[in-house]
């Protein structure tokens, strides 16, 4: 073994990157130990403690980052300091390409750097979005506003302004759009194609628009609203606004509308509006009586998948065979739900004895609440943080209790961290607390792909699930396209080789995975 | 007209560039260092919050007359937008505290990212450490501790002052939290310790960057930034739920380091009656 290292004088990083670039090293062939490290005088006595301490580094001063490599030779250990070197320039690079991205200081900068812009997307802390916001409309923009904590009479004020203004105003708390193609927030790399879609629900957005996507069709546009555009309060400004502007838009020849049960005043304005579009128009308002919806609209579904297979569908053969459409994917869906159910003994069969309870754990609000529309009547003893349908909340969001449905970006458990859909630690720990417990019998997930979130999901969750093989039941679904940058394929192919059930929809996913349980549960 | 934040110690001066991070751009008087930082950062004795960070050539930062001056840029505030990084805390009730102290102990066991002390010191086993540099580091921090809170606290800020990695290594904020929590210790049962922290400080002054010597004075200071007030507070409060999020906030600072920090205020004050 041979140690060598590297001074670089003046160098600072946080302690996240130089843990990561360290382990990096310690990943490469031939590299048997590294450290990436400040060279206080304590540091230098543990990396000589711990052997890693070579000639080069002895003149190491405070403010100086110490690179140090143990490996087989010196070829390996030349390499791997490079390695570290082109790790560090890398994430430099990133810190600089933030700062370069600050030099425009305003909107007026900014649109002077880029004249003929339509739209400002909204990031600031919530307290100042409502200004930004206020800005964008005066300079005539649409406005996504992804921040959160702007306040309800903000919102109402923008989204009037904005509707008198022919402007839309996505947001407050919009994470996810897709305009002309272009993914904003978090997002897929989806095809292009005539299905439009208005969502009051940012993961119910993403997942209609892969599976559309996935099915052979492509989305025209993509208008999230933010939640509560649809409360009583706002009135559904927005949801309409968008509705109707899908309706005016060449390019969409079908319209999907995805969001939880508005309040029956929007639920009126939207069924009037949608009254007077000639378009067929597709619903999901998860966990609503679909006959409610069903008067209006050309077809109500029971889940994100079904409204998206069917408006795909229609998208493909025309509107003249939208009744048809409605059809076909029911037959379809039913007998792919036959072929779930009929799996989930032999699954509940494996475990052992005391095995019983559902443990679902979400990244996306949507998922949590889908899954508990579905499971509702299908399990008792339902249990969220989150509760929809008849689930009961439960006390402690920390700890699980019988069935429990988790969301996850709920602001208990984001507040100070990073969304789960980019941070798998939160779940990650939740998911090791549920295994221990000896009354787990299935762990359901989502997993979200595309831009913004994680780039490497598979990397996170595999090792966890192949912990769990042999003593619970892991199913998931997995959320993205094969264009994501993650690879949609590649993350399904990853988590089935660990032990997962990997399945095309959340839907699906919660209904097997309820079924399990009931069986354990009988 | 954008309004801004600053903390109590930045007083009147000129500081120089520094450095400049995606959360912060820092500046240095060759005493102190003050950093300009976005909201969701939050206030602290030497941050300036501002709405965005400024961007491009940063060469200076003056502050005087009510007027704070960077980048060609001024900007007013008043002594409403002073933070105050000494608050007065009360005297604890002592049920109250506890619950918090154990509920504060619950989400570290539970949420203290890997590689932190608050996961070492609970006595995560060995064999997980990659790196002989992390194993070797874990000796050293437990054996610190002890020393912190036996009969020779300069032998234990000699073992953790600079142990670690990163701007701030996780030995010194141990020990930030530590003289944090006995400043709390003094405020509210008038407990003496400064004999303590000055030879504890004492051993951490002569060394260590920029960062870690504005952040250590600071605590011997008991000068609290905005997210560490937030986690007193609801120690004090004693709710379960007004600890986790304050947690989470704290603990998100840094890799490990909010979650450092805490397991320093948590051992000093557990730690130390019998004195």
């Amino acid at each position: 073994m041979i140690i060598k290292g590297k001074i670089k004088p003046g160098e600072y990083f946080d302690s996240v990157t130089l843990m990561l670039v360290g382990r990096d090293l310690t990943g490469l062939a031939g590299v048997q130990d590294a450290a990436v490290i400040m060279g206080t005088r304590e540091n230098l006595a543990i990396l000589e403690a711990s052997g890693l301490l070579c000639a080069e580094l002895a003149a190491a001063g405070e403010t100086d980052l110490l690179l140090a490599v143990k490996a087989a030779d010196g070829e390996t250990a030349a390499r791997a300091l490079d390695a570290a070197e082109r790790l560090l320039a890398e994430r430099k690079g990133k810190t600089a390409d933030q700062a370069a991205g600050f030099s425009v200081r305003s909107l007026d900068g900014a649109l002077r750097a880029q004249p003929g812009s339509q739209l400002a997307l909204i990031s600031v802390a919530g307290r100042y979005a409502a200004a930004e916001a206020w800005n964008a409309l005066d300079r005539g923009l649409h406005v996504m506003l992804f921040s959160d904590n702007v306040t309800l009479e903000s919102e109402i004020a923008l989204k009037r302004a904005a509707r008198d203004r022919g402007l839309l105003v996505m947001g407050p708390d919009c994470g996810t759009a897709i305009l002309n193609g272009v993914p904003l927030g978090f997002a897929n790399a989806v095809e292009r194609g005539a299905v439009g879609i208005v969502a009051a629900a940012g993961t119910g957005l993403q997942e209609v628009s892969v599976i559309v996507s996935n099915a052979g069709a492509g989305i025209s546009q993509a208008l999230g609203t933010g939640g509560r555009d649809v409360k009583e309060a706002v009135g559904g400004i927005m949801f309409v606004e968008a509705l109707q502007a899908l309706a005016g838009d060449p390019a969409t020849a079908v319209i999907l509308l995805v969001s939880k049960p508005p309040h029956p005043s929007v639920m009126e304005r939207v069924a009037e509006t949608c009254r007077t579009i000639s378009k067929p128009v597709v619903s999901i308002f998860l966990g609503a009586p679909p006959d409610g919806a069903g008067v209006f609209s050309t077809h109500a579904a029971a889940t994100l998948e079904e409204a998206a297979l069917v408006a795909a569908r229609i998208a493909r053969d025309g509107a003249a065979a939208a009744a048809e459409a409605a059809g076909c994917v029911r037959r379809e869906l039913d007998a792919r739900d036959a072929t779930l159910l009929a799996e989930a003994d032999p699954l509940a069969a494996g475990l052992a004895p005391g095995r019983r309870y559902l443990r679902g754990l979400f990244s996306g609000g949507t998922f949590c609440s889908e899954a508990q529309v579905i499971l509702r009547g299908k399990l008792s003893a339902l249990w969220s943080n989150a509760p929809a349908g008849d689930a009961r909340a439960l006390d402690d969001p920390l700890h699980s209790r019988e069935n429990t449905l988790v969301d996850l970006g709920e602001d208990a458990f984001t507040v100070g961290r990073p969304h789960p859909m980019i941070d798998y630690d939160l779940r990650q720990r939740r998911m090791a607390d549920e295994l221990r417990d000896p009354e787990t019998a299935v762990i359901l997930l989502d997993v979200v792909l595309g831009f913004g979130s994680h780039p490497d999901p598979a990397g996170e969750l595999a090792p966890l699930v192949r912990d769990a093989a042999g003593k619970v039941c892991v199913v998931c679904s997995v959320t993205g396209t094969d264009r994501d940058p993650q690879n949609r394929s590649r993350v399904e192919r990853a988590l089935t080789e660990a032990g997962a059930r990997v399945m095309p929809s959340n839907a699906a996913a919660s209904l097997l995975a309820g079924a399990v349980c009931a069986c354990r549960q009988r | 007209m954008t309004r801004i934040r600053l903390g109590d110690g930045v007083g009147e001066g000129s500081w120089i560039f520094h450095s400049r991070f995606p959360r912060s751009v820092n500046f240095y008087d060759g005493a102190d260092l003050v950093s300009v930082v976005p909201p969701e950062t939050g206030a602290g004795p030497h941050a300036v919050v501002m709405e965005r960070l400024p961007g491009g050539e940063t060469p200076r930062l003056t502050v005087g007359g009510g007027r704070l001056e960077i980048a060609d840029r001024r900007y007013s505030f008043t002594a409403g937008d002073v933070y105050h990084s000494r608050p007065v805390w009360g005297v604890p009730e002592a049920s109250r505290l506890a619950a918090g102290i154990g509920s504060l102990k619950a989400f570290m066991r539970r949420h203290a990212p890997d590689g932190s002390l608050a996961r070492w010191m609970d006595g995560a086993p060995r064999k997980a450490m990659v790196s002989a540099f992390d194993r070797e580091l874990m000796v050293r921090l437990i054996e610190g501790k002890a020393l912190l809170l036996g009969d020779d606290p300069a032998a234990g800020a000699r073992l953790l002052h600079g142990a670690g990695r990163g701007l701030t290594p996780a030995g010194d904020d141990f020990i930030a939290g530590m003289l944090h929590g006995w400043r709390l210790r003094e405020s509210w049962w008038g407990i003496p310790r400064a004999a303590r922290i000055d030879a504890v400080y004492a051993e951490c002054r002569a060394a260590g960057n920029p960062f870690v010597a504005t952040f250590l004075r600071e605590a011997r200071d008991g000068r609290v930034f905005e997210r560490l007030e937030h986690v007193v507070r609801a120690l004090l409060d004693g709710s379960s739920g007004a600890v986790e999020i304050a947690a989470a906030r704290l603990f998100a600072v840094g890799a490990t380091s909010g979650a450092d920090l805490a397991a320093g205020l948590v051992t000093a004050l557990e730690n130390g009656n019998k004195d």
